[in-house]
């Protein structure tokens, strides 16, 4: 599978009351430049309590029960959120990049492990998985 | 009658006195105000509603006030006692619509508020939403529809049933502005009927509000399945003839959970409802140029005119798509009836009630009725919905009604309530509990960030009494994470959230950063840049500026573990100490009355092991704060009923009680501390707060103190 120039579709609301009260929007994009690989000693990890419901058409919406919020995840960020749910112990990030571009069947190219860096970076942001970092 | 047959000047007598009611969509609003501006506009926007008095107790109490600041004529506006926002006079209409379009947006529990316009197709008769945000052109193609006979629901905030996703009609003017009013002006000429118009300065633009239709209006309450959903994308430069494009389940999804104002206090509600309408409802986006064009396609569109007929009911009496989850009650071993001294020997009797009494009962009286509330919640089974109807709002702006909402929602016979009682009782405990999971969540990920710190994370306040799980502080709301660290570590702990998605206001600049650091006992706050959540990183309790700031490191050193959560609490003792000081010196006196009860329970709650007032009288002393502490108390004593020894003050200050009640600091605070007057704030009490919140007495000494001067000049020199 090619991933091309992929846009992860993680959204976010921002509750950010305005003047009427109402709340903006802001969305997160891939970077065009390479993303520098991550250190070997970060890992990863996902014990969030989530409900995950397919959408359709590749996309899954997911709920996190501990912070009341929820995202759309495309079936890259969704491969890498299962994978590491399904490990239960911190993986490291190659480790998992490897993983899922066999599940995949995706090539791993630049723009592959810069999407799976910034997904993981964006579900960090909105509290799907966590980093841990080796000391 | 309705509103529109109504004389002006009954109008206005109603809303000074009882106020209006008027229904839209499923919640009861009362309108008061004594401005001729509001009456105005009631009787033109609102003039297909009855004219009747509100229904006890309502949703939603709307009070507008007059005021003048610096001689310009400002609208206070406030939501059931508690102050929302003020604006400048020309916008006095728009605030009353805007006003309740929050209290749509962040209220119901078990009502998806989209921001979307709503209307009936006229040949399906279901409902068409169309969500998009401010400017999207919802309110221009919305008045367009309706005043080409369309049914309109909603003009700006679709509210959709999460039981049977059915949306409400609501009756509501549409806001218009700018080129969109003077399209409709120009193009409806006398169909099209406007209240007062108002301008918002920036951009400059005209603002007014379009009366809704009467068919739109005998819609207000009924609900109606959703057809569609369609999203406007208006554009001088679009398609010569409107198009209609398919969207995808998923964009959906992401729109309503965007749009969804209240989408997140939903919880997983929201998140089922978002799911499910994805999944069966179609949506598109709607190409067009002019709304007229748009409006003649959308009647003809076999896509959107071919639906199943609607459901239409009316609005179920009693119904609930939810239970109610019971949180920890209050502890009843503290439950000791007590009066507050301010009305004892007037003869209360909560039995006795009549609704001509419960209208005329002073405010001290129903804040005892309030008090006695919170250490006996079953008390408030013998309340009429008259009483219910002061006591509501009155409890809101005093902060207690989440914890009062808590314990009632424990009642065995909570089904005696009023029905608009429990459903409120449900709107707080939800809120209660959205607000404990997230902040339970930010702590644990609080904890993971600062994990290697090694000074302790000695947490301050409610967040300390939530995670502690202090039984009297149940259904208690925070909003921030207070936390303590030790002086030499709290710019270590601030560069480690700033390395974690948390920043500072970028409206502060480096010399305000320095400002906090130097001459406040806390950090620029920090908020997380999704989540929104804020920690305030506290070095000292006090200002470095207050004459009493001290250092706290005693306060880290003796504070207690929190068993399983990676944080500490300061001891019994500091906690009460940390209290008093917090509302003495720094707090806000409109809801002394929650942090006097945190303090009466704090030291009564636990009755194994009796409060240490000796140790309460040498740690005031030892940090020079025994004055205020005493103060604090001694409010609690007349306000809430705190037990306090005999001769305590005497022996800790060498001030008799009777003697520091009588000093103008301790009435000042009685004063700020009391609602009184219209929507709670009497001229007396405005001024007794600003005078507490913006120059406190005791720091008038810093002022005078020339050492004090020396150390700002080398502040600001950089030094």
């Amino acid at each position: 599978m090619s991933v091309g120039a992929v846009i992860s579709v993680i959204e976010r609301r921002n509750a950010i009351p305005t003047f009427s009260g109402f709340y903006v929007t802001a969305s997160l994009r891939v970077p065009d430049a390479l993303l520098p690989f991550p250190s070997s000693l970060k890992r990863w990890e996902s014990s969030a309590d989530l409900t995950i419901e397919p959408l359709g058409d590749g996309f899954w919406g997911v709920f996190h029960r501990e912070l009341w919020d929820s995202t759309v995840l495309s079936e890259i960020d969704y491969a890498l959120l299962v994978e590491l749910r399904g490990n239960g112990t911190p993986v490291s990030e190659q480790d998992l990049v490897r993983s899922i571009s066999r599940t995949l069947e995706a090539e791993m190219d630049v723009s592959f492990l810069n999407y799976c860096h910034e997904a993981l970076r964006q579900m960090k942001f909105v509290g799907l998985v966590r980093e841990v970092t080796d000391r | 009658m309705t509103i529109g047959q109504t004389q002006l000047s009954d109008i206005g007598t109603a809303l000074r006195s009882t106020g209006i009611g008027i229904r839209l969509g499923p919640y009861e609003f009362c309108l008061r105000s004594p401005m001729e501006e509001i009456a105005d506009a009631v009787q033109t926007l609102h003039a297909h509603h009855a004219f009747r008095p509100p229904a006890p107790p309502a949703d939603f109490t709307l009070d507008f006030q007059p005021e003048r600041r610096s001689l310009r004529r400002w609208v206070i506006c406030s939501v059931d006692g508690k102050i929302w926002h003020s604006w400048p006079a020309r916008l006095t209409v728009a605030a009353m619509e805007w006003i309740t379009s929050w209290c749509y947006f962040r209220s119901p529990w078990n009502r998806l508020a989209i921001h979307a316009a709503a209307a009936v197709h006229p040949e399906s008769g279901q409902a068409l939403v169309f969500p998009g945000h401010s400017g999207a052109g919802k309110s221009t193609l919305s008045s367009t529809l309706m005043l080409s006979g369309w049914t309109l629901l909603s003009d700006e905030i679709s509210l959709i049933d999460t039981s049977d996703l059915t949306v409400f009609g609501l009756g509501r003017p549409t806001i218009l502005k700018g080129a969109s009013l003077d399209l409709i002006r120009e193009r409806f000429l006398d169909n099209a009927k406007f209240g007062p118009a108002g301008r918002v300065l920036d951009p400059p633009l005209e603002i007014a509000h379009l009366q809704p239709t009467q068919a739109s209006v005998q819609a207000s309450g009924a609900s109606f399945q959703v057809g569609a959903f369609v999203f406007p994308r208006r554009s001088e430069v679009g398609p010569s003839k409107p198009q209609l494009h398919r969207l995808a389940a998923k964009d959906l999804f992401v729109s309503i959970s965007q749009l969804g104002i209240n989408y997140r206090q939903l919880g997983e509600q929201g998140f089922r409802v978002g799911l499910e309408l994805s999944q069966t409802r179609p949506a598109f986006e709607l190409h067009y140029r002019d709304a007229s064009e748009a409006e003649a396609f959308l009647k003809n569109c076999p896509e959107l005119s071919l639906s199943n007929p609607s459901l239409v009911r009316s609005i179920a009496p009693a119904t609930v798509a939810a239970e109610i989850v019971s949180p920890r009650r209050p502890g009843d071993e503290a439950a000791k009836i007590r009066p507050a001294s301010f009305i004892q020997g007037t003869g209360i009797d909560c039995q006795a009630f009549d609704a001509q009494a419960a209208k005329q009962l002073p405010l001290g009286h129903l804040v005892a009725h309030i008090n006695e509330a919170m250490t006996m919640p079953e008390v408030c089974l013998n309340w009429n919905m008259e009483h219910w109807s002061r006591v509501l709002p009155l409890a809101n702006h005093m902060e207690l009604l989440p914890q009062l909402a808590a314990g009632w929602s424990t009642l065995a016979d909570q089904d005696q309530l009023p029905r608009p009682v429990r459903e409120r009782v449900r709107r707080e405990v939800h809120l209660s509990e959205f607000n404990c999971a997230s902040l339970l969540y930010e702590l644990n990920q609080v904890r993971c960030i600062l994990a290697d710190l090694p000074s302790p994370l000695v947490l301050l306040k409610g967040c300390a009494y939530l995670l502690a799980e202090q039984r009297w502080a149940s259904g208690r709301r925070t909003n921030d994470v207070d936390l303590l660290i030790d002086e030499t570590q709290v710019d270590a702990a601030a560069e480690m959230l700033l390395a974690n998605d948390f920043c500072v206001d970028e409206n502060l600049s480096s010399e305000d950063r320095r400002y906090y650091r130097r001459w406040l006992h806390e950090l620029p706050p920090v908020k997380h840049r999704h989540r929104k959540i804020e920690v305030d990183l506290h070095f000292r309790l006090l200002p470095v500026s207050d004459p009493c700031s001290f250092e706290t490191s005693e306060f880290s050193r003796r504070s207690v573990a929190i068993p399983g959560s990676g944080y500490r609490w300061l001891d019994p003792i500091d906690r009460v100490i940390h209290s008093c000081i917090n509302l003495g010196h720094t707090g806000e006196f409109r809801r002394a009355f929650r942090d006097l009860w945190d303090i009466r329970y704090m030291i009564e709650s636990d009755v194994d092991v009796p409060f240490d007032w000796e140790a309460l009288s040498e740690r005031s002393c030892d940090c020079r704060i025994e004055c205020t502490v005493a103060r604090m108390l001694l409010l609690g004593q007349q306000c809430v009923g705190l037990d306090m020894p005999t001769g305590w003050c005497k022996s800790v200050t060498g001030r008799t009680a009777e003697s520091i009640r009588k000093g103008r600091l301790y009435r000042m605070m009685l004063a700020a501390a009391l609602p009184d007057g219209k929507v709670y704030r009497s001229s007396r009490r405005r001024a007794a707060r600003w005078m507490l919140e913006h120059y406190p007495l005791p720091r008038l000494r810093t002022w005078v103190d020339p050492l004090t001067w020396t150390k700002r000049v080398a502040f600001i020199q950089g030094k």
